[in-house]
């Protein structure tokens, strides 16, 4: 069985933890009866991770590099547009 | 490298049950809802979206381990298997703490985060974790709980005794991010033999 969980609550939980810190994932996992219907009596159970080419990084980059990229981000645009301009009304 | 084949694998007939919303124990007065997974691959055949208790939604999906692949391909974190006082029920968590509940220490171990694949499902990021279920002797099993924690290390503190319930353990000095369990919306899994996936190809989403 292949299981998905959202990645909006891991990011939102880093907004507040440390990456560096907080890095590690823990999982709980229960199987059988009770309190299920069917036992566990027989091999194992395991939890794997699957070969990936993206995997959970938990860095959020900082607001002074979203302001930064932002600015290249824009001048960048405007750069881009001033070009066009010049292009269409035929200076060189 | 040892192969196995496709032939080797056993014919899978796999129906999975949820349980509705629910506030109690599973028993018979529930109504069930029976999904059919005996198709494989991502589809509405045999692709299931809840949502936990924390957490957000979730997505269950049964894949088709026909074909072969090597060993190694998979990497486990948290193995379990009940062979003590604890008769059928069976839980642990990963960590490096070798005697937490009945877990098999040679496949359990601390999960980096950066370590969880992200798959991208209608637009959507999630992490994926896959799950391989040896229940051969009697074809059926229940899977009751699922939780995620962010911990800062190895954490080695789990207690059921520190939980508000029996059934609703807790991790110290965690972040909990993800819970499914018994008494939220509940999950309860039943399978025929599937072997073990572990040293199977899968169909990529």
């Amino acid at each position: 069985m292949l299981f998905y969980v959202k990645e909006t609550p891991f990011l939102k939980a880093f907004e507040t933890l440390d990456p560096n810190q907080y890095t590690n994932i823990v999982m709980f996992s229960q199987f059988g009866s009770p309190p299920g219907t069917y036992g566990a009596n027989s091999g194992f159970e395991e939890w794997a991770f699957r070969p990936s080419k993206v995997y959970f990084n938990p860095r959020i980059p900082e607001p002074s590099t979203w302001a930064f990229l932002s600015i290249t981000a824009l001048a960048g645009f405007l750069k881009k547009r001033r070009q066009a301009k010049r292009d269409s009304d035929g200076v060189v | 490298m040892p192969i196995i084949s496709s032939s080797r694998v056993v014919a899978i007939t796999t129906t999975l049950i949820f349980c509705g919303i629910i506030t109690g124990p599973i028993d018979a007065a529930l109504t069930l809802e029976i999904l059919n997974l005996t198709g494989a691959g991502p589809g509405a055949a045999d692709s299931f979206e809840r949502t936990a208790a924390v957490g957000g939604d979730f997505i269950t999906e049964f894949f088709d381990p026909a074909g072969s692949s090597g060993t190694g391909t998979y990497a486990p974190f948290l193995r379990v298997q009940s062979n003590g006082p604890n008769g059928s029920l069976e839980q642990g968590y990963n960590t490096d703490l070798n005697t937490n509940y009945d877990i098999k220490p040679s496949f359990t171990t601390p999960a980096p985060i950066n370590s969880v694949p992200i798959v991208t499902i209608g637009g959507t990021r999630y992490l994926e974790f896959s799950l391989d279920v040896n229940q051969s002797g009697n074809t059926n099993i229940s899977l009751n709980q699922v939780q995620l924690f962010i911990t800062a290390g190895d954490v080695q503190t789990f207690s059921l005794a520190s939980a508000a319930a029996a059934n609703n353990p807790s991790l110290l000095a965690s972040t909990s991010i993800y819970r499914c369990e018994q008494g939220d919306r509940d999950f309860s899994t039943q399978y025929a033999d599937l072997d073990s996936f572990s040293r199977r190809r899968h169909n990529e989403l």
